[in-house]
């Protein structure tokens, strides 16, 4: 077992430093110290436990659960802060149009983000990869679907998907190989649902889920729960902690509270060192042959922005001017309504099933694409909102919460943006962190593309709305966030234009890899943790290849 | 996020316990022997020399409701909650309490605190009961999480978010009936 050597003074030298212990660092630092390299992962935040989160989430006034607070329940390092919002801690400061639309709620703690997601493991659908070639707008992969399919299959296996093994319930149908687990099963509302859409094309197919319909590495099979988001109680849903616990046990070693804040490079402009403030806001230097920031989709391009030296000057990997650029996220809505018959949601997991009928055609030449889940979550909290609000009492009041639990439907719908490098994330030259390092600000605004598929998928959800002869329809208006933050070290063929090539490596450093959501050049509609974690293995693929001096 | 108080959950549904059903059963109070002997005088701190007041909110609560039991544990938590978070609470619980009539419904006895100027005290217990929480911003008392009264409306059916119910994959069973008012009733 190979282990990353500290010096007195708390410096390390390893064969690979990895910067984040999300979903993807934990995933890449397993695959690298699984091939006898020795592997250190730098975390701003703090390490938690899953009973401290489930305690804190119950804990939590109704108000912030209704609210869907899922970052408050989980404690913040002072010195790393995360986005939050009960009350706005404005750590990230969006501006422009749709500042709304991109407020962000990721975690910065040991394990990251998918603590709180909903293990949705779509892949993006072979058009996505060709965008302007097959509808002429956003931009195009350097790789294809079909080259880059074995690392989805890499990234199921890794995470544990229980998916369709249906071709017909499968989106995309073009596999190598099957999913690992039989699909979540549905429950009575998934299919008295699929039963009234399907007939018209919406296509309501199972999620593929990072959740156990059996055990698997240690996870217990689902229990429905519930409570996916923003914790699941009982392990049975992948988090990111799984690696990281993983890579541990092999021999990686993982430092929570280390900020990292500045990058050494060399006259070749290879990556010599990272530094890093402790919890007593002392410095210290982690030397490697290989490093990859994989901070998320915001603090790595704003890392990288921050690092900027001499040689450097606008920023490490930045010589395209593409870093903090195409800043991008699943711009998204609901619509909510009653049905007759009952739905009783809230049996199983979160999130269960979505209709993906509309996720690709010639229309996109014109606007976006959509899917539309099925939310699953319980519908009891705003039942009893509701209920309360019409002022019921007595067995009227029990009676309404529970008509409204069993018949209410809630649908996400979530759009494509287009990869504009005007939505840009920059660095405040007002607002600094606790460590003195400037907070980010971002500009966005999600395009006319996203307008217009928004007023198409308002016409769909009419006609879905019409045959359940919904009562109490309603869309939102206002487009909200969906914490798939893409596009800030774009992905492309040139350095001219991108910041990474089809393995995440920075044209710019041949030493340095910059994997997951930013690496994307074309959203999708569908949630991009799976990509993101089949980039990472791709990336560990790529840096344990020239470890060896394959390359 | 910090709670003010944190109150042990002790019956889960669906999967209740002798020990837990024995534990719930001798702290509920019924509508035919209110507040005759409370076990939980180390628990209601502020309410030792007020307990009128709190014999008020548990009679407010059983006629609003029209629930024929009452946690007496849980509605001291809520009590002493109230005390901390309302300040005329303990001014107006008991003239509320005062508005109760035999055989009083729900909807009769919110008229008669409406024409008093108590409706929104009124409707901030019931909020609070149902809820589990005591205020209705991110400032809110956490009382309850599982034993708020919401979830007992679908109790033959739902789980209470993060709780196992029945075991693994258990949502593939049937429905139960939608119409059916069994779990109210016996509320």
């Amino acid at each position: 077992m190979k282990k990353p050597e500290f010096t007195a003074s708390g410096d390390v030298s390893a064969d690979v430093v990895i910067v984040g212990s999300g979903i993807v660092g934990g995933m890449m630092a397993d695959r690298l110290v699984a091939q006898g390299y020795s592997v250190l992962v730098l975390e701003a935040g703090l390490r938690i436990t899953r009973a401290q989160a489930v305690e804190n989430w119950r804990n939590m006034p109704f108000a912030n659960r209704a609210g869907s607070d899922f970052q408050g329940l989980y404690p913040q390092s002072p010195l790393a802060p995360a986005p939050l919002y009960f009350p706005p801690n404005n750590y990230v400061n969006v501006t422009g149009p749709s500042a709304g639309s991109f407020q962000q709620g990721y975690l910065r703690t040991v394990g990251g983000t998918t603590w709180h997601w909903a293990a949705s493991c779509w892949r993006h659908h072979p058009s996505d990869f060709e965008m302007q070639r097959k509808y002429q707008v956003g931009r195009d992969w350097p790789i294809s679907y079909q080259e880059f399919e074995p690392w989805y299959c890499e990234a199921e296996y890794e995470i544990g998907v229980a998916g369709p093994n249906d071709p017909t319930m499968q989106s995309p149908a073009e596999r190598s190989r099957p999913y690992p687990m039989e699909m979540v099963p549905f429950g009575h509302g998934d299919n008295y649902f699929a039963s009234v859409v399907n007939p018209h094309g919406y296509n309501l197919v199972p999620i593929p889920q990072g959740r156990s319909t059996r055990p698997w590495e240690g996870r217990p099979v689902c229990c429905g729960n519930n409570n996916c988001q923003p914790i699941c109680p009982i392990g049975a849903m992948y988090n990111g902690i799984h690696h990281v616990e993983r890579a541990e046990r092999q021999g990686a070693v993982v430092l929570s509270e280390s900020v990292v804040y500045k990058i050494d490079t060399d006259s070749q402009n290879r990556i010599t060192a990272v530094h890093w403030l402790d919890n007593q806001k002392a410095s210290h230097k982690a030397s490697a042959k290989m490093f990859a920031l994989a901070c998320n989709g915001i603090e790595t391009p704003r890392l990288l922005l921050l690092a900027a030296n001499k040689d450097n000057p606008t920023g490490i990997a930045n010589s395209s001017d593409m870093v903090g650029r195409n800043m991008m996220d699943h711009s998204g809505f609901h619509c909510s309504f009653l049905t007759e018959e009952p739905m009783w949601l809230g049996r199983g997991p979160a999130q269960s099933s979505c209709m993906v009928g509309p996720r690709d055609g010639e229309f996109r030449k014109e606007y976006s694409a959509n899917k539309m889940i099925l939310n699953n979550i319980s519908r009891v909290v705003p039942a009893t909102k509701q209920a309360l609000a019409k002022g019921l009492v007595g067995k009227a009041l029990d009676e309404e919460i529970r008509y409204r639990s069993t018949h209410g439907v809630d649908l996400s719908i979530s759009l494509e943006p287009l990869p504009d490098p005007d939505n840009r994330l920059t660095l405040s030259t007002d607002r600094k962190d606790a460590h003195g390092l400037a907070c980010p600000d971002i500009h966005y605004d999600v395009g006319d593309y996203v307008r217009k598929g928004a007023e198409a998928a308002h016409d769909q959800l009419r006609h879905i709305g019409s045959l359940f002869n919904a009562k109490e329809f309603n869309i939102t208006t206002s487009l909200n966030a969906n914490n798939h933050i893409m596009g800030g070290t774009i992905m492309g063929d040139s350095a001219k234009n991108a910041v990474v090539d089809s393995n995440c490596r920075a044209f710019d450093h041949e030493n340095l890899w910059l994997p997951g959501g930013g690496a994307i050049p074309s959203a999708s509609v569908v949630n991009s943790t799976l990509t993101m974690a089949a980039l990472g293995l791709k990336a560990a693929h790529d840096m344990a290849q020239r470890l060896k001096g394959g390359v | 996020m910090t709670p003010e108080q944190s109150n042990s959950d002790y019956d889960v549904t669906g999967t209740d316990t002798n020990r837990r059903q024995f534990l719930k059963n001798s702290l509920i109070i019924t509508a035919g022997c209110l507040v005759t002997s409370l076990p939980f005088s180390s628990l209601a701190q502020n309410t030792a020399s007020s307990a009128d007041p709190l014999r008020a909110f548990i009679r407010v609560t059983q006629t609003i409701t029209e629930h024929k039991q009452v946690n007496a544990e849980l509605a001291a938590h809520f009590f002493n909650a109230f005390v901390k978070k309302v300040p005329e609470f303990t001014q107006q619980i008991t003239p509320l309490g005062q508005l109760i009539q035999a055989d009083m419904s729900a909807v009769t006895f919110a008229e008669k605190a409406q024409a008093a100027g108590l409706r929104d005290l009124l409707q901030q217990i019931v909020t609070a009961w149902y809820t589990g929480t005591v205020g209705n911003d991110y400032h809110g008392i956490l009382v309850s999480y599982q034993q708020a009264w919401m979830y007992r409306t679908v109790s033959d059916g739902l789980v209470v978010p993060t709780y196992c119910g029945n075991g693994p994959l258990w949502w593939t069973a049937p429905v139960p009936d939608a119409n059916s008012t069994a779990v109210i009733d016996a509320l």
